[in-house]
């Protein structure tokens, strides 16, 4: 019992201290990655280990990983990618005919799709058993790259082209999420290292962009065959997550939701009294304030976002120049709340 | 409901139609080009502003909104004679260089464009050289930049950088924005302004150039 707490680090924070690049490499190169997460287990342990990250002597294991960008590069997006940050699937904008013509993929066909699984067989081959996952993109996030910024404006204005991306959005991902569970039985690291390894989480950071009443009206219905098809389900935002709480409540077998900064906690669990929720501390605030400050975040979402049963936290994207001493605090704080509740 | 409260009414109500029919019939009734911006569509996006800002409102919102003032002033801007086309200041905007983020800047270049500055937007991924280049070409008073991932954050010292080496800190304020952005940080940048949201750069950009909020 207590309060569960992590942390991880940006692309960036790699790179400027270690000179470990994400660029193609890291994503297409099976061996490569291998070599670069024994590597950064190893620093992690060298320059954190006295609070209990990383590994004295890592062994090569089977780790996948493919950024954000598989099901937009299956559909066709470009994909921009950079030493020092997250690979980037540039939209593709097409237009209302593409759109109204367009079929989900067999996702299995793909040729981007089937370097990936020869990667997986590769992993499978040389190290065994495979860990890390693929992230499976939400569906607005997905349908945004398919459609672009002009989704929003179909939402007024062409419900038929606005319902017609995010079925095929929809369609898709769960193709991707059955493949997921059939073959590596293991989902939710690729999106959140908070929830269960076998949970589907649904990235669904731009939703931070619509109302509550936009959500019900387009995407609920979409969630829920999300969450019928592949639970147990999960919701991930990056940033503040309260405002869809009265459309999360509505969506069943919801059991995690990881909300980022700003988030109105209280608020949320007035609407989702019984799921489990993840607060990010925000990566910016342990990169610019001091340790009293970081203490006080702690506190605030222990003291807001309980039962604390329900409750973990965890600070995701630390950038270069995060002082250490500011990722001790929270991991610290975050245990010194674990002993308090277990010892009340 | 008057032809302005008609055109008003249709942007706050996301109707780019409406609008446009609307300031159709104020021109055939005789009412001035330049009222019909600023009485009628600039109006309707300030509301959609102050929406905006209360999180009444959210980003499809603000994008309608904008299209239908868009839709409004292709009646009415051919008709406006030059000096009466007079913006309230130009605005050169971006997105910082590694970052290809662009749905806050188009906002924030949105509700400028909505309360009548002229805005030039150099997209995502914007080099300083090109910031400040873009400021020599447009005579700009003011630059924005955004950043929305704390990586590129480094990226706007950069682009402040390049304008203070090319001369140009004097002549022009600078606003940054974006979701990593703090107040903190700006001052640390030596930015003049920061802004949370859209409205707010609106508010900000006014206040820096001395015009009325």
């Amino acid at each position: 019992m207590g309060v569960p707490a992590k942390v991880g680090f940006y692309p960036s924070w790699w790179f400027k201290n270690y000179g470990i690049s994400f660029g193609r490499d890291y994503f297409l190169d099976p061996d490569y990655r291998v070599d670069a997460k024994m590597r950064m287990d190893h620093l992690l342990y060298e320059r954190f280990g006295d609070i209990g990250l990383g590994t004295k002597l890592p062994k090569p294991e089977g780790y996948i990983d493919y950024g954000m960008v598989l099901l937009p590069e299956i559909f066709g997006c470009e994909v921009v990618f950079a030493d020092d940050a997250q690979p980037w699937a540039v939209p593709l904008n097409l237009s209302e005919e593409q759109i109204l013509s367009l079929e989900a993929p067999d996702i299995l066909q793909s040729p981007v799709m089937q370097r990936v699984v020869a990667q997986l067989s590769h992993l499978e081959e040389k190290y065994g058993q495979i860990t890390g996952s693929l992230n499976p993109t939400g569906i607005q996030n997905l349908a945004l790259k398919l459609r672009g910024d002009e989704l929003y404006i179909d939402y007024y204005t062409n419900e038929k082209v606005a319902e017609k991306v995010l079925e095929v959005s929809t369609q898709t991902i769960i193709q991707l999420g059955h493949f997921l569970r059939d073959r590596l039985g293991i989902l939710a690291p690729a999106v959140t290292p908070m929830a269960p390894p076998e949970m589907f989480i649904a990235p669904n950071c731009t939703l931070a962009q619509i109302s509550n009443d936009t959500f019900e009206q387009f995407l609920l219905k979409y969630e829920n065959r999300l969450a019928a098809e592949l639970h147990p389900f999960g919701i991930h935002h990056c940033g503040k997550g309260d405002e869809l709480a009265p459309g999360y409540a509505k969506i069943e077998h919801l059991d995690f939701l990881e909300v980022g900064p700003k988030t109105d906690l209280p608020r949320l669990r007035s609407h989702l009294p019984r799921v489990f929720i993840n607060a990010r501390i925000d990566a910016v605030r342990l990169l610019n304030l001091d340790q009293a400050e970081i203490q006080g975040d702690v506190r605030e979402i222990v003291d807001t976002g309980g039962p604390l049963n329900l409750l973990s936290m965890d600070a995701v994207g630390c950038e270069f120049g995060t002082p250490d001493a500011n990722i001790r605090t929270m991991l610290q704080e975050a245990a010194f709340y674990n002993g308090k509740e277990a010892s009340a | 409901m008057n032809v302005l409260e008609q055109i008003q009414q249709g942007v706050i109500s996301y109707k780019p139609p409406a609008v446009k029919a609307a300031c159709e019939l104020a021109l055939s009734e005789g009412l001035e080009p330049q009222r019909i911006v600023q009485e009628g569509l600039i109006a309707g996006m300030a509301v959609v502003g102050g929406k905006f800002r209360r999180n009444e409102v959210f980003v499809p919102e603000v994008m309608i909104a904008a299209r239908a003032m868009q839709a409004g002033l292709s009646v009415v801007k051919p008709l406006l004679s030059h000096s009466e086309v007079k913006a309230l200041g130009t605005v050169v905007i971006g997105t910082v260089k590694g970052d290809m983020h662009d749905i806050g800047k188009n906002l924030v270049a949105m509700m400028l464009e909505g309360a009548g500055f002229h805005v030039v937007d150099l997209g995502i991924n914007t080099a300083p050289l090109r910031f400040v280049q873009a400021v020599q070409e447009n005579a700009a008073q003011v630059v924005g930049i955004s950043s929305l991932i704390t990586n590129t954050l480094p990226s706007m010292k950069e682009t402040i950088q390049a304008l203070q080496q090319a001369g140009l800190r004097r002549q022009v304020k600078i606003i940054v924005g974006g979701a990593p952005v703090s107040q903190a940080f700006a001052d640390k940048l030596g930015a003049d302004a920061y802004a949370a949201d859209a409205a707010a750069a609106v508010d900000k950009v006014k206040e820096m150039l001395g015009l009325a909020v």
